[in-house]
C-alpha cells in the first residue's frame, strides 16, 4: 500500500525511532514501580558497598603506613633523629653527644625549648639555636664564650681545678680547648669563686680586664706573652673606685700596676719603660712598674730589700 | 573482549504476552536464559486498546521472565503487529559519480537515501526499510559495489505504521523502566527464524497466524519483497465455532484445541465429540463434521484473502519454497492441507532450526519472540543500518559498534 499523500516535507523519513522514550512513564504499574525501587535499592547498595570497600582500603593503607612508622621506632636501621651540630668555637658533635644523648624518640616529640636551655646552661656556651629539618634532622648551632683568663681553684679535699673566665665574667670548666692555647692564658688572682648550681657564680668587672688583655695582645704582644698572673686584690669590679688597681705579674716586669681604666697610655708607658731598661741594660725583669700616676711611671728595678743599698733602684720616667 | 548484554524480546499479542530473555555475548552468541508469559488484556487484533491493562499483563510477563532468567533485562526488541501496519515498494535512483563508471559506497548511499526519502502522512512512521534488490543500468545485481555502470537503482520495501499505536506499545515497555531498542514486525521476526536461507533465496511466504491477526512476509532472492497483515487470526476460528455451535468462547476454544481440524474428513461424518469431554452436567455431543466445516470455512477465507492480497506473486513459479505457516494459530490440525488447494503452492508448518534445542521454543507460538532476538542480532537487519553497512560507515561508527556504544 502506498501512502496517498505527504502532508509536509519535514515529516519525511519519520521513523519509529523519532518517538521519544525517555521520561515516558505513563504506563507504570505496581510491578514496574517495585522493579524500579528494587533496582534503585540495588544501585544504592552497590554504591554503598563500593564506598565501604574504598574506605576499607584506605583504612588498611593507613594501618600499614602507621605500622611501618612503629617498626621504624622499634628497630631503626639508623638513628631516628640525625643531629647536626655547628659551633663557632672548639666544641664538636662529640661534646653534644656526650652531654645530650640521642633522645630516642620522634623528632616531633623533642622539646626544643628545654633542649636549648639545657645547652645554654653550660658556661662555655654563650647562646644556642635549636631547630629541626624534616623529616629527621635536629640542627644545633652554638656560639661559644672565649676565655681570657685562667683561674686555679683549690678545693680543700681534692686536686686543684683549672677554670676559665670569659670576658663577661662567666666562670666555667672549658672543654675541647687545645692545651697550648690555654697555656698562653694568664691566671687570675685575688678573686673569690663561688659555686652556683652546677656551675659557678659570674665575676663582676671582667670586661675591664678583658679590655686590658685585648689591648696588650694587640699593642704589646711581647709583653703580653710574658704575663703570668693578673691580680684583682685591689679591684672589686668598679674601675673608678678609690685605690682600685690591677696588678700584672709577668716575665719582663715582676709586677706592673695599672689603673683599671685608660689602658692605652699605661701600656705605652710600660713598653717604653721596658724598652728603656733593656737599652740601659737594666733587667729584665724589672721588679715593679707603677703606671697609676697620671702620665708618669714609677719603676722599681729590684726588690725592696735591695732598695736601701741601691738608690738607683728607683727611677721615675 | 566480549561484552555481555541481557536483552528481552516482547510480543504483546491478542491472547497472550510472551517475553524471551537472551544473553548476548559480543553480538556473536545468543543464549536464551529465561522466558515469561501472561494472558493478554487490553489488546485487540494485535493493537492496544487499553494501555493500563496491556501494561499490567506485559509487566507481569516481564517480571516472570526476569525472575526465570535471574537477571535484569537491559533493552527490549518489540514485536509489532496489527492491521495498521502497511508497506509499499519504492526505488531510489542515482547516476554513478565516478568517471570510470565504478560504483562506490557513496553512490549506493545516495540511491538508498533517495529510496527512503518518500514522505509519509503525519500520523505514520517508518518501521522498516527492507532492501529488496539493486539494478545497474536496469540489470538486477546482488551487490552493485565496484560494478561498472551509469545508473544505479536501489529498490526497497518500506513498512510503516500508525505512530500512536506504535507509541502505545513503546509506552508499555517504557513503563517498566526499559527502552525499546528495535521494533520489528512480527512476520519479519518469524520469517527470519523459520525460513532457511535457501528458501529465502528461492522464494518463500511465511504466514504467522496469531490470535487476532495474521502477518505474512514474502521472500525472494534472499530479500524481503513484501509484507502485510490480514485481520483474521485464531480468535476468528474460535468465534465462528462459538456462533456456529452456540457455545461460549471458552468452550469453543477448548473444542478447537482438543479436536479441531481445518479440513472436512468424510470418514468423521458420523462421529461426535463431547463438549467438555468429562460427562459433567451440561456436557453434550457435537458432530465433528460441524466443527470441521466451520473451521475449514474460516481457513479457506483466510487463505483466500492472502491469495487476493499477494496476487500473481503467490504462485508455484515465484514460490519454490512454498508457504510456511507459523504462529499459535497454525497449530490447528490440518491447516496446511486446507491452505494448499486455495494457495496452489506447497504449504508446510514452520519448524525452528535444529540448533534450537529447547523443545518449548520450537513451538510455533514462540517463533515470533525467538525470531525477534534472532532478527535483531543477525546481519539480515536491513533497516537504517543497511545503508551504513553498505556504505561502510565511518571509523568512529565502526569503533563505536565494537564497543557497543552510539
Amino acid at each position: 500500500m502506498m501512502p496517498k499523500k505527504a502532508k509536509s516535507t519535514n515529516k519525511a523519513r519519520r521513523s519509529w525511532k523519532d518517538i521519544p522514550q525517555h521520561g515516558v512513564r505513563h504506563a507504570s504499574t505496581v510491578a514496574s514501580k517495585r522493579r524500579r525501587l528494587a533496582m534503585a535499592t540495588r544501585t544504592l547498595g552497590v554504591v554503598c558497598a563500593l564506598g565501604a570497600l574504598a574506605a576499607g582500603l584506605m583504612f588498611v593503607a593507613y594501618l600499614v603506613r602507621d605500622n611501618q612508622q612503629r617498626l621504624s621506632f622499634a628497630a631503626p636501621t639508623k638513628p631516628a633523629v640525625e643531629v647536626v651540630f655547628e659551633s663557632d668555637g672548639v666544641l664538636s658533635r662529640g661534646w653534644f653527644a656526650e652531654h645530650f644523648r640521642d633522645p630516642g624518640k620522634p623528632l616531633r616529640e623533642i622539646d626544643l625549648r628545654s633542649l636549648k636551655e639545657g645547652i645554654e646552661r653550660h658556661g662555655q656556651i654563650h647562646s644556642a639555636r635549636v631547630s629541626v629539618r624534616l623529616p629527621d634532622q635536629l640542627i644545633v648551632r652554638v656560639q661559644e664564650r672565649e676565655p681570657i683568663l685562667r683561674a686555679r681553684l683549690q678545693p680543700s679535699d681534692a686536686d686543684p681545678i683549672d677554670l676559665l673566665i670569659a670576658s663577661d665574667g662567666t666562670v666555667y670548666a672549658g672543654s675541647d680547648y687545645p692545651a697550648q692555647a690555654l697555656a698562653r692564658l694568664p691566671y687570675i688572682a685575688g678573686i673569690r669563686v663561688s659555686r652556683e648550681g652546677d656551675g659557678f657564680q659570674s665575676l663582676q668587672g671582667m670586661e675591664t680586664l678583658a679590655e686590658l688583655l685585648r689591648l696588650a695582645r694587640v699593642e704589646a704582644p711581647e709583653l703580653y706573652r710574658g704575663w703570668r698572673v693578673v691580680s684583682c686584690e685591689q679591684y672589686d669590679g668598679d674601675p673608678y673606685a678609690l685605690n682600685a688597681v690591677l696588678r700584672v705579674r709577668g716575665r719582663h716586669v715582676r709586677e706592673a700596676v695599672f689603673l683599671p681604666h685608660d689602658f692605652g697610655p699605661q701600656l705605652e708607658r710600660l713598653k717604653q719603660v721596658v724598652e728603656h731598661a733593656r737599652r740601659e741594660g737594666v733587667g729584665p725583669p724589672l721588679h715593679r712598674v707603677d703606671l697609676t700616676l697620671d702620665s708618669r711611671a714609677v719603676v722599681q728595678v729590684t726588690a725592696p730589700e735591695s732598695v736601701s743599698t741601691n738608690v738607683r733602684g728607683n727611677r721615675s720616667f | 573482549m566480549s561484552q555481555k548484554r541481557i536483552i528481552g524480546a516482547v510480543e504483546i499479542g491478542t491472547s497472550k504476552v510472551i517475553v524471551l530473555v537472551g544473553e548476548l555475548d559480543g553480538r556473536r552468541h545468543l543464549n536464551i536464559i529465561g522466558k515469561g508469559q501472561s494472558t493478554s488484556h487490553g489488546v485487540r487484533k494485535g493493537e492496544i486498546v487499553d494501555l493500563k491493562a496491556a501494561a499490567g499483563c506485559t509487566h507481569a510477563a516481564l517480571i516472570a521472565a526476569e525472575k526465570n532468567a535471574g537477571a535484569n533485562i537491559e533493552g527490549v526488541y518489540l514485536a509489532a503487529s496489527g492491521s495498521h501496519l502497511a508497506g509499499f515498494a519504492n526505488r531510489g535512483v542515482t547516476n554513478v559519480s565516478a568517471s570510470d563508471g565504478s560504483i562506490r559506497n557513496a553512490d549506493v548511499a545516495r540511491a538508498s537515501a533517495d529510496a527512503k526519502s518518500k514522505a509519509l502522512p503525519a500520523d505514520r512512521v517508518y518501521v522498516h526499510h527492507m532492501r529488496t534488490g539493486s539494478l545497474v543500468d536496469g540489470r538486477r545485481v546482488d551487490n552493485p559495489l565496484a560494478m561498472v555502470g551509469e545508473r544505479l537503482e536501489m529498490t526497497y520495501w518500506h513498512v510503516h505504521a500508525d505512530e500512536r499505536k506504535i507509541q502505545n506499545m513503546i509506552r508499555v515497555v517504557n513503563g517498566f523502566g526499559l527502552d525499546v531498542e528495535d521494533v520489528i514486525v512480527s512476520s519479519i521476526a518469524s520469517g527470519s527464524i523459520i525460513a532457511s536461507q535457501e528458501e529465502k533465496a528461492a522464494g518463500v511466504l511465511v504466514v504467522d497466524i496469531g490470535s487476532g491477526a495474521s502477518d505474512y512476509v514474502l521472500y525472494r532472492n534472499g530479500c524481503i519483497q513484501r509484507s502485510g497483515v490480514i485481520a483474521v487470526g485464531g480468535d476468528h476460528f474460535t468465534n465462528d465455532l462459538s456462533i456456529g455451535l452456540r457455545i461460549n468462547a471458552s468452550n469453543a476454544e477448548n473444542i478447537k484445541h482438543r479436536c479441531g481440524k481445518a479440513i472436512v474428513d468424510k470418514r468423521d461424518k458420523q462421529e461426535q465429540v463431547l463438549m467438555y469431554g468429562d460427562l459433567r452436567i451440561g456436557d453434550r455431543p457435537i458432530p465433528r463434521n460441524a466443527i470441521y466445516r466451520i473451521l475449514h470455512a474460516r481457513a479457506e477465507e483466510l487463505f483466500m484473502i492472502l491469495k487476493n492480497k499477494l496476487g500473481s506473486a503467490l504462485n508455484a513459479q515465484n514460490l519454490p519454497g512454498g508457504v510456511i505457516l507459523t504462529g499459535g494459530g497454525s497449530a490447528l490440525h490440518s491447516l496446511g492441507e486446507a491452505a494448499r488447494p486455495v494457495l496452489g503452492v506447497e504449504v508446510r508448518l514452520g519448524e525452528s532450526p535444529s540448533w534450537v534445542r529447547d523443545i518449548a521454543l520450537r513451538r510455533p507460538e514462540y517463533a515470533t519472540v525467538f525470531g525477534l532476538l534472532y532478527y535483531g542480532l543477525s546481519a539480515q537487519q536491513s533497516d537504517d543500518d543497511d545503508a551504513q553497512d553498505v556504505a561502510g560507515g565511518g571509523l568512529f561508527q565502526r569503533v563505536a559498534k565494537i564497543f557497543n556504544v552510539g
